[in-house]
């Protein structure tokens, strides 16, 4: 028999960032640097170029990664742009709003609560920024090949991206301009072990931490019934030190890519078609 | 019967509250005393207030299900009824003969109702289709044979652009008795390939190369994933079938960019895509004849050509 305990956000995550230092990949040295940038400094990183000229008050911006190349010209004020971690949407087209990662099933007891860290794909902002603190998208770009998968049935699912991540006990070493660590709270609050293979998240609620090494976020899963369990994304620093991504979600409509009715509710996602 | 009784009540209430006191049963114009004119006051402001709430809810409601412009289409239908029944409420007030004029109205409403009975019946499913919601503005539809976006839907037409920018109106009566075909109301929708590779080719190698350019491709669901099997032995070669899913947003993209890939990517792996042939075979006598005959032309061929030749 399912247990109906109300859902309440976690707030072990706060504690547990203390003791819980970021693994630092080997090659983060290699790593994209995220933050600030001028028109006189041209980024050359595993295939992505950026590069900007000056044109009397208006500037030629120009990005090109993998063959796909970007062009705008933009008048500002500002002879500056920024690069930061984004969610993983709008690459190639604006397809879902639905995030979902596979990883190699697990099997939690009932009533108990674990934490798992999983892999993340994201994407690359380039942010403009007015005199009036004002931020605005100008380009994404990814260095993942993004792929797309059903969570449900056709009349009654929702068009995912999807991502495969191993499983982790503790926050994995990733490559910061590909992917970002989850910290994954699984609160089993059924009298049942459940098995759990995937989750999908409302990109709504996913908030993204970065420094010049990691890029994180974190979300729960509390698991109503052997099938069904509410996802939540918490805006949490994962590590100290972490800063704030500005985002690219937009809210509209989501009967494009989600056929089920009330399954969304703020930012968390109902999974009710299954966890494995 | 309920209604009317709701209605004769409501009115009695009017009639009686501002009357029976000398200031309220003062004439004002005719039979219209200043009791009248205060009810009639009250009655109108309490039935624009329960006009625009009910309108209010009414529209915040059908906006979660509809277009905007739907719901505020609705909105004002249901205004507007409210309104008809505050002026029959107002109507003893002003002393009309409600019986006389529900007779007159019964009368011009089946005139009305004979002459424009084509455009009411359209007004009805106009109503039902924004209830009902078989379609909406955006999707990508079949009514009737006819393909394409939903442009507008009206009280009394449904307007379909379709993929050759022609603006075609189909009154709401066609589009609700007829055949709809919503093509986006569910989030993922499957088109198909028939690829025939040669008899001298591998079949399960073509079946591999078309697997991983599925793969690579962003817009192919991996969830249900494609199906790639050998379909039919058909007569000019194997024919290879491919299911692909795609996000219904997407599909035609998919489906466009997809089968050029697929040949270029079999043509990169030298297999033979053949044409339409076929092989006649005459049998063993009839082969001879032919070579004969062919070869008795032949030599008339060139009899001839070196005749000519000075």
């Amino acid at each position: 028999m399912p247990i109906t305990r109300p859902i309440k956000k976690s707030t072990e995550i706060g504690k547990r960032r203390e003791i819980i230092q970021p693994a630092r990949n080997p090659e983060t040295s290699n790593g994209i640097s995220y933050g600030k940038y001028n028109s006189t400094q041209e980024i050359n990183f595993k295939g992505l170029n950026i590069s900007v000229e000056k044109d009397e008050g208006v500037f030629h911006f120009r990005r090109e990664i993998a063959g796909s190349i970007f062009t705008a010209n933009v008048a500002t004020t500002k002879d500056e742009y920024f690069l930061e971690p984004v969610e993983p949407m709008n690459i190639p087209a604006h397809v879902t709003d639905f995030l979902q990662i596979k990883f190699e099933e697990i099997v939690v007891e009932p009533e108990t609560t674990t934490t798992i860290y999983l892999t993340m794909p994201l994407g690359i902002g380039i942010f403009l920024e007015a005199e009036n603190g004002e931020m605005n998208l100008l380009d994404m770009a990814g260095f993942n090949n993004p792929k797309f998968a059903l969570y449900g049935q056709p009349r009654r699912g929702v068009i995912t991206r999807v991502h495969t991540s191993k499983v982790y006990t503790k926050p994995p070493a990733t490559k910061n301009y590909k992917e970002a660590i989850l910290h994954l709270d699984i609160d089993n609050r059924t009298d049942q072990w459940i098995k759990i293979g995937r989750i999908v998240m409302y990109m709504k609620g996913l908030e993204l931490y970065y420094d010049s090494t990691v890029v994180a976020s974190c979300a729960e899963m509390i698991v109503t019934s052997p099938d069904k369990a509410h996802i939540n994304c918490l805006d949490v620093s994962l590590f100290d030190g972490l800063t704030k991504c500005s985002g690219v979600f937009k809210q509209g409509k989501i009967s494009k890519f989600c056929s089920i009715n009330d399954v969304v509710r703020d930012k968390m996602f109902t999974m009710d078609m299954g966890l494995k | 019967m309920e209604d009317d009784s709701v209605m004769e009540d409501v009115t009695d209430f009017f009639s009686k509250t501002f009357t029976g006191n000398e200031f309220f049963d003062t004439k004002l114009i005719g039979e219209i005393t200043i009791g009248n004119v205060i009810a009639i006051a009250i009655i109108i402001i309490i039935t624009i207030i329960v006009a625009r709430q009910i309108g209010k809810i009414v529209q915040h409601k059908l906006m979660i299900k509809s277009e905007a412009k739907e719901a505020e289409r609705f909105a004002k239908v249901i205004r507007f009824i409210i309104y008809i029944i505050g002026f029959l409420i107002i109507c003893p007030q002003l002393h009309f003969d409600i019986a006389g004029m529900f007779v007159a109205g019964g009368a011009i409403a089946i005139v009305a109702g004979l002459a424009f009975q084509d455009a009411l019946k359209n007004v009805f499913f106009g109503l039902f289709m924004i209830i009902e919601h078989p379609i909406k503005v955006g999707d990508v539809v079949i009514i009737n044979g006819v393909e394409g976006y939903v442009e507008d839907i009206s009280l009394l037409s449904t307007k379909i652009r379709q993929y050759d920018g022609l603006i075609l109106r189909v009154t709401n009566t066609s589009v609700y008795s007829g055949n709809i075909t919503n093509c986006v109301t569910n989030v993922a929708r499957r088109f198909d390939y028939h690829v025939d590779v040669s008899y001298t080719e591998d079949a399960e190698k073509a079946i591999k190369i078309m697997k991983k350019t599925l793969a690579n491709h962003p817009l192919v669901l991996t969830e249900p994933a494609p199906q790639i099997f050998v379909n039919v032995l058909g007569a000019s070669g194997i024919d290879i079938e491919a299911r692909i899913w795609a996000p219904s947003e997407f599909w035609w993209t998919a489906r466009t960019e997809l089968l050029w890939k697929v040949f270029s990517d079999l043509r990169d792996e030298n297999i033979d895509i053949p044409f339409n042939q076929l092989t006649l075979w005459f049998g063993e006598e009839e082969a001879k004849k032919l070579q004969e005959t062919i070869e008795a032309k032949k030599e008339k061929e060139e009899g001839n050509s070196g005749k000519s030749t000075p």
